[in-house]
């Protein structure tokens, strides 16, 4: 009883100054031991497909809130299972209120007070505990007792400093991200109407002493992500939160049984690793604590258990679908994988719709990076200029932003902070030739800041070249490249594009809008909806357009008579890495001696070279080559059979003899003076 | 400024590039602005002369910018006209030289007994092949007659004058005349950007056949030509460059007139002979955006 109630001292501990990142599961002074290792790893296997952790597992998170990012704070080691998020959002929604008053009460500072050995035994007999009470649980168990522990090492040292250090830790919690301190600030307030409806609901007793456990916990959960909890625990409050915890671990047995009907399959269990437990943790409990932020002030405990779980199916249904997808192709062996992907090995990651799960347990990472890495991985911004723009915007804002830790010089502290962030969005999707140009223009500037800058000249001098870049390079280009294929488009002329192109887009419409005369072809393919974008655009402006799919542009190609294409890279000899699809329209308009322009800023050109598309390229989603009106297609279950393989590859390589011009902003070159520009922006800009 | 245009000596180009300089010489002013808009309006007029219009543009051009590339040092006005004035006379010895130096860089390609085919006239081939004969070196012409003005008659006499062996043929008789020749060496009245050349009607055809029949063809011309235009085909031409400015005047109906020049894309040449060295179609552009960038 007595380690119970340590427990919850510990549980609801302000977790702020609590972890170290490394030592976030684990007791600072006592890492486990081989056969504990063992036992959890065991565990996990076992528990695979169990959901009900969660409740614990949020606690944890909460607890163990890394320093700088409350967001991302709750980094927790749960596995990472979708429904997980569902539970969690059922599990606070409708368990913590009555938990939430009564531990957020007992909630000292969020320091991390110096752990003792007594604590220490103390967790460990807190964690034998829970993990004998927890059968069902999930992988996350051994983690959640971890969580315990620590929550009880906190609890006890935090008892006494309790009063003294809420200023502090008031203080202290406030400091970081202005970003957070706002949304904190929401979550304060929800938690505070959690509180008191936890409360409200303790008093009604143990009838809804169960469901109110599971929400309190929640509540407590959201409130621990919020990061601003000060609150004094009693002794009997955490006696009573113990006896919650008891029962909530209850109560998510009860859940997880009824969550496993949604639960779609194995976790990659074979794969997880800590850190990946830890991730996806992570990412469910980020995601988890915005809900519950979210729902903390509407929603009432009445048959929370119930209601929560249809609320999240329907919610999260669409990533279940994601998921689900994903977690059968995780579910396959790595043989399988390597067998279905031959050719393409070396280009073949995952297609990975949700990238938050690659945060790691401690990141930094501005909340806009972590923005833009989910709308990359889900083409919300695709594009090689407008992927540029928002990597600069992105990195403008971490710039704005970034807090100089002591002692460190502010272009290596930057640096490396970058350095994460950017391996981060690489992750979610492979840099295209802009944005790496981008980022060596970034780090050149960063590598010359004098080496006793001001911190804020510094930013200013960075935030300024960011914005010059993007007015010069990109938006003034695209200016001049507009008035120069302008004087290339004569009246009567019919112009053929392919794809979506933000360039060839401006060009078009400014060339009508200036009088020119000229009809255009937009040839697009079935798998890629960009073409069928491109002709949405134009005709907004007025153009008059055709659209083809791209097996009859042989046959259009005689009516036409100049072909525009846009680039997303260009290589040292003048080859164009392009939508797939563009080498071949290249091929037909030279074979009618068409003339092929391509509009390209200098930005994308890049000193590499290949001459084909399989050294690198990008494997797109599978699923976009099946026909999705067709129920009776044959590709549909693809996956069940490994002799089939649908192929989606991004990009191709159109090589320099198919194409008679490149029009960039300093002139109209041939395709094989690429080198040239790329020796002249050397010595103009030195990068 | 027409009176130079009668040496026949000199080319259009050559002649333009003196006559900015005595615009600069004779025509006095006060700011560098004025002297700026003296010479446009001089460059305007030579433009619409009879005389083919691309080199006297490019050259006009490229003369503009090499003088003017000294103007913002100086702090007086005379100090600047008398540096342009300078600069405009560097220019043009470089000019005169440059025939020259390309005539001695086509000197190693004509070997003993070779038979080269040559199109309309060009002063600068006149040069190699002279220098060619100088040098002991026995060898064939070709040339075209080239209508409508049939210049190449007056090629084949002034070769004919220097002791080559010449022959004149139809333009028709190119095809006929490829399998027997050598090498095709040509002049250019100007580069364009993509490496391709802009000469006398006939040229493009001459180097179809070419292709064809695996036969080099280099082309002589010296780097005042260069221009920074960049034709994608036939029709993308400069309506100047084609048609005399007194047709363009008349308001006659342009599909129907005879056009001067062609545009033979760089596919079709294997080298150029140029004062800044022997070069391939694709590094014109690399040498245009030094001499203009």
């Amino acid at each position: 009883m007595k380690y119970l109630i340590l427990i919850s001292f510990i549980a609801f501990q302000g977790t702020e100054k609590m972890v170290d990142a490394e030592n976030y599961l684990v007791q600072p002074e006592k890492p486990f031991t081989a056969t504990q290792r063992r036992r959890i790893r065991r565990n996990r296997l076992r528990f695979a497909k169990t959901d009900c952790v969660d409740i614990l597992c949020t606690i944890n998170k909460i607890q163990n809130k890394t320093k700088n990012n409350p967001e991302q704070g709750h980094i927790a080691v749960i596995e990472n299972n979708k429904q997980e998020y569902k539970v969690e959002d059922a599990l606070r929604s409708v368990v913590i209120k009555d938990f939430d008053e009564s531990i957020l009460q007992k909630m000292s500072s969020n320091e991390i007070p110096p752990k003792s050995r007594d604590e220490i035994k103390a967790a460990r007999q807190a964690k034998k505990a829970a993990k004998l009470k927890v059968n069902n649980k999930t992988t996350e168990n051994p983690q959640l007792t971890k969580e315990i522990e620590n929550l009880n090492e906190n609890n006890i040292n935090s008892k006494p400093k309790v009063e003294s250090t809420d200023e502090v830790d008031k203080s202290v919690v406030i400091n970081p991200n202005a970003v957070d301190i706002s949304t904190s600030r929401e979550q304060i307030k929800a938690d505070r109407a959690a509180k008191k409806s936890a409360k409200q609901l303790k008093k009604k007793g143990a009838a809804d002493g169960e469901s109110n456990v599971q929400s309190s916990v929640k509540k407590e959960l959201k409130e621990d992500d919020s990061v601003k909890q000060n609150e004094d625990m009693t002794v009997k409050d955490v006696v009573e939160t113990l006896k919650n915890i008891v029962s909530v671990a209850k109560e998510v047995n009860e859940i997880t049984t009824k969550v496993s009907a949604l639960d779609l399959g194995g976790k990659k269990q074979e794969e997880t690793g800590k850190s990946k437990a830890e991730l996806r943790a992570e990412r469910r409990a980020k995601q988890e604590a915005q809900r519950a932020a979210k729902q903390a002030a509407e929603q009432k405990v009445v048959k929370p258990k119930l209601e929560a779980p249809t609320v999240n199916v329907d919610v999260p249904k669409k990533e279940e679908k994601v998921i689900k997808s994903k977690t059968l192709e995780k579910s396959k062996t790595k043989l399988q994988l390597a067998q279905r992907f031959n050719w393409f090995q070396h280009l073949y990651t995952e297609f990975d719709k949700n990238p938050l799960k690659k945060i790691p347990i401690n990141s930094n990472l501005h909340p806009a990076i972590v923005k833009l890495g989910v709308q990359l991985s889900s083409r919300v911004v695709k594009g090689s200029n407008a992927r540029c723009i928002a990597l600069l915007d992105a990195l403008n804002k971490m710039v704005r932003d970034y807090v100089l830790p002591a002692k460190t010089e502010f272009s290596r502290g930057l640096e490396s902070h970058l350095a994460s962030s950017l391996e981060f969005l690489w992750t979610t999707r492979e840099p295209c030739a802009s944005q790496i140009n981008a980022v060596k223009f970034f780090r050149h500037h960063l590598a010359q800041l004098p080496n006793n800058v001001d911190e804020f000249d510094a930013k200013k001098t960075l935030q300024e070249e960011i914005d010059r870049y993007i007015r010069e390079q990109i938006e003034m280009a695209g200016e001049a490249i507009s008035i120069a294929v302008r004087n290339k488009i004569s009246n009567g002329d019919t112009i053929l594009t392919y794809g979506c192109s933000s360039l060839i887009e401006q060009i078009l419409c400014e060339a009508w809008e200036a009088g020119l005369q000229f009809r255009t072809l937009v040839v697009g393919s079935r798998v890629s909806p960009d073409a069928a974008e491109m002709l949405r655009r134009l005709c907004a402006r007025g153009l008059p357009c055709t659209y083809v799919d791209f097996t009859a542009v042989n046959y259009v190609m005689k009516t036409v008579s100049k072909v525009v294409l846009g680039a997303g890279a260009l290589l040292a000899n003048g080859a164009v890495v392009s939508a797939a699809g563009t080498a071949g329209v290249a091929l037909a308009a030279r074979a009618r001696n068409r003339p092929v322009l391509v509009a390209c800023h200098t930005h994308k050109f890049i000193d590499s070279l290949y001459t084909d598309a399989f050294m690198h390229n990008q494997i797109g989603d599978p699923d976009d080559l099946l026909e999705k009106s067709d129920d009776n297609s044959p590709l549909k279950d693809w996956r069940s059979n490994l002799n089939l393989t649908p192929l989606n590859l991004t990009y191709d390589v159109t090589p320099p003899c198919l194409i008679t011009a490149v029009v960039t902003e300093l002139a109209i070159l041939p395709c094989t003076s690429a080198p040239v520009v790329l020796r002249f922006k050397l010595s103009e800009y030195g990068v | 400024m027409k009176i130079l245009r009668e040496e026949e000596d000199v080319s259009a180009g050559v002649a333009a590039i003196k006559t900015l300089l005595t615009v600069i010489e004779n025509y006095k002013v006060s700011t560098v602005r004025e002297l700026d808009l003296n010479l446009q309006l001089a460059v305007d007029a030579m433009r619409h002369c009879d005389q083919p219009v691309t080199a006297i543009s490019s050259g006009c051009e490229l003369f503009m910018r090499f003088i003017t590339f000294a103007k913002l040092d100086t702090k007086s006005f005379e100090e600047c006209e008398k540096i342009m004035l300078q600069r405009g006379n560097i220019f043009l010895d470089k000019l005169l030289e440059a025939r020259g130096k390309v005539a001695k860089q086509a000197l190693s390609f004509i070997c003993d007994g070779c038979k080269i085919l040559t199109h309309s006239r060009s002063r600068v081939v006149l040069q190699a092949m002279i220098e060619a004969i100088k040098a002991n070196k026995r060898f064939e012409v070709f040339i075209t007659v080239s209508a409508p003005d049939n210049s190449g008659e007056v090629m084949h006499k002034q070769l004919v004058a220097a002791g080559v062996d010449a022959t004149l043929i139809l333009d028709s008789a190119v095809g006929y005349v490829m399998e027997q020749v050598d090498i095709v060496m040509i002049g250019a009245e100007g580069v364009t950007e993509s490496g391709g050349i802009i000469n006398k009607i006939g040229t493009y055809s001459l180097g179809i056949a070419a292709l064809e029949l695996k036969k080099p063809v280099y082309v002589l011309t010296e780097s005042f030509k260069f221009s920074r235009i960049y034709p994608l085909n036939q029709m993308d031409l400069p309506k100047e460059f084609k048609y005399l400015s007194n047709t363009l005047k008349s308001g006659k109906d342009l599909s129907k007139q005879h056009p001067l020049v062609d545009y033979t894309p760089p596919s079709y040449i294997t080298l150029l002979f140029t004062d800044l060295g022997i070069l391939t179609p694709s590094a014109v552009s690399d040498e245009l955006i030094k001499l203009y960038l």
